[in-house]
């Protein structure tokens, strides 16, 4: 090896800068992408602060929604729609999903795993319009009405693959090492998962569950002829019920400007609602990894 | 509740070796698969009651799966089986009709990193395995303080018993999976490495707890560390496996004699350091 000469060093100090300036166009192209992807969220948010603030009263949640045309009103009926259908779709998606979850992480490693997951995922992936349908024909015609039980069914066919596959992976997160410890003092396998697996990935699968709700919870398009809406305020589970994508479509399509003013509020509300809970699982997520 | 057990026969052992009068396990022509890949292969030996056998030799000679085989964990891994018999106290653990999970409880384990349950007190972990057996009230508390001061832990952690046992340092752990391990009232203990993710002065913590299990319990012990065989154990047994096939048992004798006088020259090659 001979030493540097002087053509060396420029040589090197050229390719220095280069990669310099290459460095730096690099990461000014990724941080614009970065803020590129959250300026669409900040002018949401945006709108809803500027248009839905001042529409903002406390009326809208301690009164119905009045005559048609007539300002004033608000939209308590939806609200308590809202959780009721949110209720309604834990308790009927909830149990299915956390054991599909349990299965697929515990004994789904052979074909009938892969294809469950597999179905799963596809169900994943179904319009939410599409589950309306399936439930208006399999439900509501049955029934021969609509419902907010049906509604609730709706909305946990879209939370199901969500919870079924966070389960599963927060199941598998849990080591080996504690399924052996387990084991190893004669805990049978079941026991072992109730027991040991379960409450161990508890806080993970709480957040897959509220992130799951703040999904339906803005869902309006599979309510539309399962839960219909309602003008009325009603927590009757066998009866048409309302809810706030409902009230935000109606009244955002509506002809009057009152309307209009109650759906902004309406959808800041919802946002804040879906902005809570997100809040709510990311601290959970937190105290998980602590 | 008391698992009562006939009292085991005398089995002798075709290892190279020994026989015992009073054989807590006798594994009997044993060979351990992963898929068609032999771990340990035809191994026959046994362990003595209220003594410490260790189990040495390089690593891969299948020790650990032998171990595992002693508590039905080997069948755990996916594709694993055994084939041949283990006798503990006189019964078949590989008979049909036996449970995987009752044999654990009669065969308890201390495996290579502590593990307690993340999820759980220092107090829940030490009754958790003799609670799901049905152990409940005043007799469940006085087994688990039982099973912490016999592992050495009771005055250490006596007043933070509902905190997380993930707090507790590496060595305390470990001693609190042999407590939760012993509040199962085993007949066998079996510790993989127990000792190899631990500082020395909780190594040597650990090494006596093991002299005073052995007062009561079978001890079975792999460790790759020569030097806490010499030290604790009874009687070694050394395993080595040829390239591409399962572990045999080599030579298994009292401690002293492996250590000093072994007959075999692989053993006395492996215990004065010239490989492994």
């Amino acid at each position: 090896m001979t030493a540097m000469t002087g053509a060396d060093h420029a040589f090197r100090t050229r390719r220095r800068r280069r990669r310099k300036a290459a460095d730096a166009f690099a990461s000014g192209a990724i941080i614009a992408a970065g803020v590129g992807v959250i300026v669409p969220l900040f002018v949401i948010l945006l709108f809803l602060f500027v248009k839905g603030l001042p529409a903002l009263h406390l009326s809208l949640f301690t009164e119905n929604p009045g005559p048609t045309g007539v300002a004033g009103g608000g939209i308590k009926n939806a609200i308590a729609g809202s959780i009721l259908l949110l209720v309604l779709a834990l308790a009927i998606g909830l149990p299915a999903a956390i054991a599909t979850g349990v299965y697929l992480a515990e004994y789904g490693r052979g074909r009938l795993g892969f294809v469950i997951r597999f179905l799963v995922d596809v169900l994943a992936g179904v319009p939410s319009i599409t589950i309306g349908i399936f439930v208006y024909t399999a439900v509501v015609l049955q029934m021969g009405k609509y419902t907010a039980f049906a509604g609730g069914i709706a909305l946990a066919l879209i939370m199901l693959p969500i919870v079924a596959r966070v389960t599963e992976e927060m199941l598998l997160l849990v080591p080996q090492m504690t399924r052996e410890a387990s084991y190893a003092l004669g805990v049978p396998k079941w026991r072992t998962i109730i027991t040991i697996i379960v409450p161990a990935a508890s806080s993970g699968i709480m957040t897959g569950i509220v992130l799951a709700s703040a999904r339906v919870a803005g869902e309006a398009a599979p309510l539309l002829f399962t839960a219909l809406g309602n003008n009325f305020f009603s927590t009757g589970v066998f009866r048409p019920i309302d809810a706030m994508p409902l009230r935000i479509f109606t009244y955002a399509t509506g002809p009057f400007a009152y309307q209009h003013d109650q759906a902004w509020a309406a959808s800041f509300i919802l946002v804040m609602m879906v902005l809570v809970l997100s809040v709510f699982a990311r601290l959970l997520l937190q105290r998980r990894s602590r | 509740m008391s698992i009562q057990h006939p009292p085991a026969p005398a089995v002798p052992s075709p290892a190279p070796g020994l026989t015992f009068e009073d054989a807590a396990v006798s594994i009997e022509g044993v060979t351990a698969w992963y898929g068609a890949h032999a771990g340990v292969r035809d191994v026959s030996i046994a362990f003595p009651a209220r003594k410490i056998t260790a189990i040495i030799g390089p690593s891969g000679c299948g020790k650990s799966t032998l171990l595992r085989c002693v508590n039905r964990m080997h069948e755990v891994v996916q594709g694993a089986r055994v084939e041949g018999r283990i006798i503990v106290s006189g019964a078949d653990i590989y008979a049909k009709d036996v449970d995987a999970a009752e044999v654990r409880q009669r065969v308890g384990m201390v495996f290579q990193r502590p593990n307690p349950f993340p999820t759980m007190s220092i107090w829940d972990n030490a009754g958790v395995g003799a609670r799901l057996l049905g152990y409940g009230g005043r007799e469940l508390s006085d087994i688990i303080e039982q099973a912490l001061k016999k592992s050495g832990l009771w005055d250490e952690v006596s007043d933070k018993l509902h905190t997380p046992a993930i707090h507790l340092s590496g060595g305390q752990q470990q001693r609190l999976c042999i407590a939760r391990c012993i509040a199962v009232r085993p007949e066998v203990i079996l510790m993989d490495e127990p000792c190899s993710a631990l500082d020395p002065a909780s190594t040597i913590r650990i090494e006596d707890l093991m002299r005073e299990l052995a007062q009561d319990f079978a001890v079975v012990i792999v460790t790759h560390n020569m030097h806490q065989a010499a030290r604790v154990s009874d009687y070694t047994a050394f395993m080595l496996a040829e390239e591409g096939d399962g572990g045999r048992i080599v030579e298994y004798d009292d401690t002293d004699r492996i250590f000093t006088a072994p007959r075999d020259p692989r053993t006395e090659a492996y215990v004065t350091g010239r490989f492994g």
